[in-house]
């Protein structure tokens, strides 16, 4: 089974993907904000990380800086949740190594899956 | 026909007196001014038949010439020229203005002079006569009387003329009038001024 | 002895003869000689004599004259009656005096007539000697004189009239001169007043690009030594001189108005906008126009500010209920009823109204930002357009309207654009074209290649309600929504075509349309070409 971790602060969301990508027979746990979920996906390396923007506490892209920084977490793919869809945040994503995008307000569940079934089947 | 008969130049070549050539001269150039030179000549040549040859070139103004050739050439012009006793006056008149003597006399002549210089004048023109000269001014009237001179009618025309140009001098010419007639008594004629 | 006295008589008398003779000749030449006309008249004023030059000056010769009044010479007999008989000439030894004389003919000559009395030795009067001298050619002469004076004179006022007209109509000219120019100091003093006084920054440049004028306000942003900068061009200026950050702008004067804003400081931005004075006789200059609009800014930011917060605040409550609505929907969270599953899917759909309308708000604070042409490159629009046909086939398919998209025959150039920002005019004018025609209808996509205005021609032809006359000009506002739109679909924002229209724009482009009521509507819009100058 393919473990996928959610960083993500709003509740309702990471609920919501997580029950969601359950039904598809994935692992998932979840970390509350950026350093949290730093600290978890050190311990234990996903397959995917889903990865919001606008957190406290680290947001994405510092998370993506560190991640970067360690051998053993540059290669995790992760599809970021960006709030806006503005081209200046998901281009920021990509060239720190996000390898697709999720925009909060458009994105559906089924958009979801297919996505991350892209990156890790 | 001759001009002046044989007869009549027997008495002109009786007259007696001179006359200045000045006078001639003057009264010759009247018969130049009406008839020409020509005419002139023509005269002269009829005075040389009548035996008084005179050239007006040849005449001498202060030379005394026989009366003749007064007369005749007066009578001869007359005759010849056919001229009015009119034209005799003017010829008078002519004389007594372009002589120079008369000229000379003419500046003194006036009222009170006119009798005194009248004979003295006539003494310069002709050697024989006499001349009486009275004017009255108060009546217009004057006569000048001559004497001892033989006038033939032609010349009496020509003294009318003559005196009438003396009287310019003196009186207005508006109702001058000076007319010459016998008086009776042989070579004595008098001529009757009226202004 | 009779005989010589006779003789000798005789002699005498030849020789005082000839001496007569001798004096009369002399006197004759002299008379002759003498120039001077001469007559010797007695005292009834008879003419007695009368030399060579007189008769050739009366016309009368010496015969004529002799015997007669010399009265009748004389023009005017009783002038010369009353001369004669003067006292004055007996007093004076000659008297003279201008007359006329009557020559023989008539004829009538100027002379000069000199009289003098004539005595014997005696003293006795005898009459008088009279001169004449033809004073004709002097009279002529004086005559001539006299006539070119005159018109001389004439001349000369007939010339000092002119003058004194010119004269007048000069002082008229001047008086008129004089009131212009109390006028024109009158508007200048009033227009340098305002300058002075205006509000804003003013700066004048004169037809050289020269600074002419500043006014206090412009002090008020810079702090000028006034005599450093005026008489100088922009780009002459000192590296020092605050004006200095005009240069760019000032440069770039135009034909037109020309507006661009400059901040100066962290808390002072100015609109400066250049405005050509033009003149009867040309541009005479450029005003320039400095506004202190950091108030405005800095509210417009606020408001900016603050509506893209509230839109981020508003997206996370709307990305919630979709999420769990489309969950509960997709069944992820449970079986639900017919019933509920209708409800519950129009709740989805009016929630998802709300998001693009709180997308559309983001996007209007974006463009009032300035930031929003982003990704500009080199682009084959008609790739961008097919896809986007493509993504709305299948809505237009279930409207039954046939969605037809034709492209240009050959190659066209690229565009540089921001591809997505395109899509969403593309996707807008699309949208819009399906949403406002009934079912069975037809759309046409075009693109063209306008060669001579280098420019890309995009068309969406619709057979749809079409768009009313009185509502023509106001499609492009902000919120505005066509009121046959509203009765037609209660979906739509009214926010679409004011961000197709400012993306239009921000490319260089311009976009309006073409409609008849119940028939249909064309939208149309333009992009340069590769070589397109973006503004802002």
């Amino acid at each position: 089974m393919k473990k996928i971790l959610i960083i993500e602060d709003e509740e309702l969301l990471y609920n919501l993907l997580r029950k969601k990508l359950i039904a598809e027979g994935y692992n998932v746990s979840v970390s509350e904000d950026g350093q949290k979920g730093l600290d978890s996906m050190k311990k234990d390396i996903p397959d995917l990380i889903l990865l919001d923007i606008v957190m406290p506490n680290k947001n994405g892209f510092e998370v993506m800086e560190e991640m970067q920084k360690d051998k053993r977490l540059k290669n995790i793919p992760i599809i970021i949740i960006s709030n806006s869809g503005q081209p200046v945040e998901i281009d920021k994503a990509k060239n720190l190594g996000a390898k697709d995008w999720l925009v909060k307000t458009d994105f559906e569940p089924l958009e979801v899956i297919k996505k991350v079934k892209k990156q890790i089947g | 026909m001759p001009l002046i008969s044989k007869q009549f130049l027997e008495e002109i070549k009786k007259m007696e007196g001179e006359i200045i050539g000045s006078s001639l001269k003057t009264d010759r150039e009247f018969i130049i001014e009406k008839e020409g030179v020509k005419g002139l000549s023509k005269l002269e040549m009829e005075m040389e038949k009548l035996g008084y040859p005179l050239k007006q070139a040849e005449i001498d103004k202060y030379k005394w010439y026989p009366v003749q050739q007064d007369f005749l050439s007066l009578m001869l012009a007359q005759k010849m020229f056919n001229w009015s006793d009119k034209t005799v006056q003017e010829w008078g008149r002519w004389g007594a203005k372009t002589n120079f003597i008369i000229k000379l006399m003419a500046r003194l002549v006036n009222k009170e002079t006119i009798t005194k210089l009248a004979s003295k004048y006539w003494r310069r023109y002709y050697t024989k006569g006499e001349i009486e000269y009275k004017l009255d001014y108060g009546n217009k009237t004057g006569v000048a009387i001559i004497k001892d001179f033989v006038i033939y009618p032609v010349h009496l025309h020509y003294l009318e003329g003559y005196f009438y140009q003396i009287m310019c001098l003196i009186v207005s010419t508006k109702n001058l009038k000076v007319e010459g007639s016998e008086v009776g008594e042989p070579n004595v004629h008098q001529f009757r001024i009226t202004w | 002895m009779i005989m010589d006295d006779k003789k000798r008589t005789e002699n005498l008398l030849k020789m005082t003869m000839e001496d007569l003779e001798e004096l009369e000749r002399y006197i004759e030449e002299l008379s002759s000689f003498l120039p001077l006309a001469v007559c010797t008249i007695n005292p009834l004023r008879v003419v007695l004599v009368a030399n060579s030059a007189f008769q050739n000056l009366t016309g009368y010769r010496e015969v004529e004259i002799i015997g007669e009044k010399v009265d009748s010479l004389f023009l005017n007999k009783k002038d010369f009656q009353n001369l004669i008989e003067s006292k004055s000439l007996k007093e004076k030894t000659i008297l003279t005096r201008r007359m006329t004389l009557l020559k023989k003919k008539g004829e009538k000559i100027p002379v000069n007539v000199a009289i003098s009395i004539r005595k014997d030795e005696q003293g006795n009067f005898l009459g008088h000697f009279i001169a004449f001298s033809d004073v004709s050619e002097f009279e002529k002469l004086k005559q001539g004189l006299e006539e070119k004076v005159k018109e001389r004179t004439k001349n000369l006022e007939g010339q000092t009239q002119e003058i004194t007209q010119s004269r007048v109509a000069l002082m008229n000219i001047l008086e008129d001169v004089e009131k212009a120019k109390e006028e024109s100091e009158e508007q200048r003093d009033k227009t340098l007043a305002i300058f002075e006084n205006f509000p804003e920054g003013l700066l004048f440049l004169d037809q050289e690009n020269k600074i002419s004028s500043i006014n206090p306000g412009l002090r008020n942003f810079f702090e000028l030594n006034p005599e450093k900068v005026i008489g100088k061009r922009i780009a002459e200026l000192e590296k020092e001189s605050p004006l200095n950050s005009l240069v760019d702008i000032l440069e770039t004067t135009s034909a037109g108005v020309y507006k661009k804003e400059l901040e100066l400081k962290e808390n002072l931005i100015l609109e400066i906008s250049t405005i050509p004075v033009i003149r009867v006789k040309g541009k005479i200059g450029t005003l320039v126009i400095l506004r202190n609009i950091t108030r405005e800014k800095t509210v417009e930011r606020l408001k900016t500010e603050f509506v893209s917060i509230s839109a981020h605040q508003l997206r996370t409550p709307l990305s919630a209920v979709k999420w769990t609505l489309k969950m509960i929907l997709d069944g992820d969270l449970g079986k639900i009823s017919e019933e509920q599953h209708e409800f519950l899917l129009k709740t989805y759909k009016s929630n998802q109204r709300m998001i693009h309308l709180v997308n559309d708000l983001l996007n209007v604070t974006r463009i009032e930002e300035g930031r929003f042409l982003y990704n500009i490159k080199s682009q084959d629009i008609i790739k961008i357009a097919q896809e986007i046909i493509n993504s709305c086939l299948a809505l237009a398919k279930r409207k039954k309207i046939d969605l037809k998209f034709r492209k240009p025959k050959g190659k066209i150039p690229k565009v540089k654009v921001d591809t997505e920002k395109m899509n969403i005019v593309i996707q807008n004018l699309i949208d819009n074209a399906i949403h406002y025609t009934k079912n069975n209808g037809k759309i046409n996509v075009s693109i063209k290649y306008l060669k001579d205005q280098k420019n890309i021609l995009v068309s969406v032809k619709d057979t749809g309600i079409g768009i009313p006359k009185n509502q023509e000009k106001r499609i492009f506002e902000r919120f505005f929504r066509g009121v046959e739109a509203v009765k037609a679909e209660t979906v739509g924002t009214g926010l679409g075509l004011f961000i197709a229209k400012n993306i239009v724009e921000a490319h260089g482009g311009k976009i309006w349309f073409e409609s008849v009521e119940n028939k249909g509507t064309t939208f149309y819009f333009t992009i340069p070409i590769a070589s397109a100058t973006i503004s802002k």
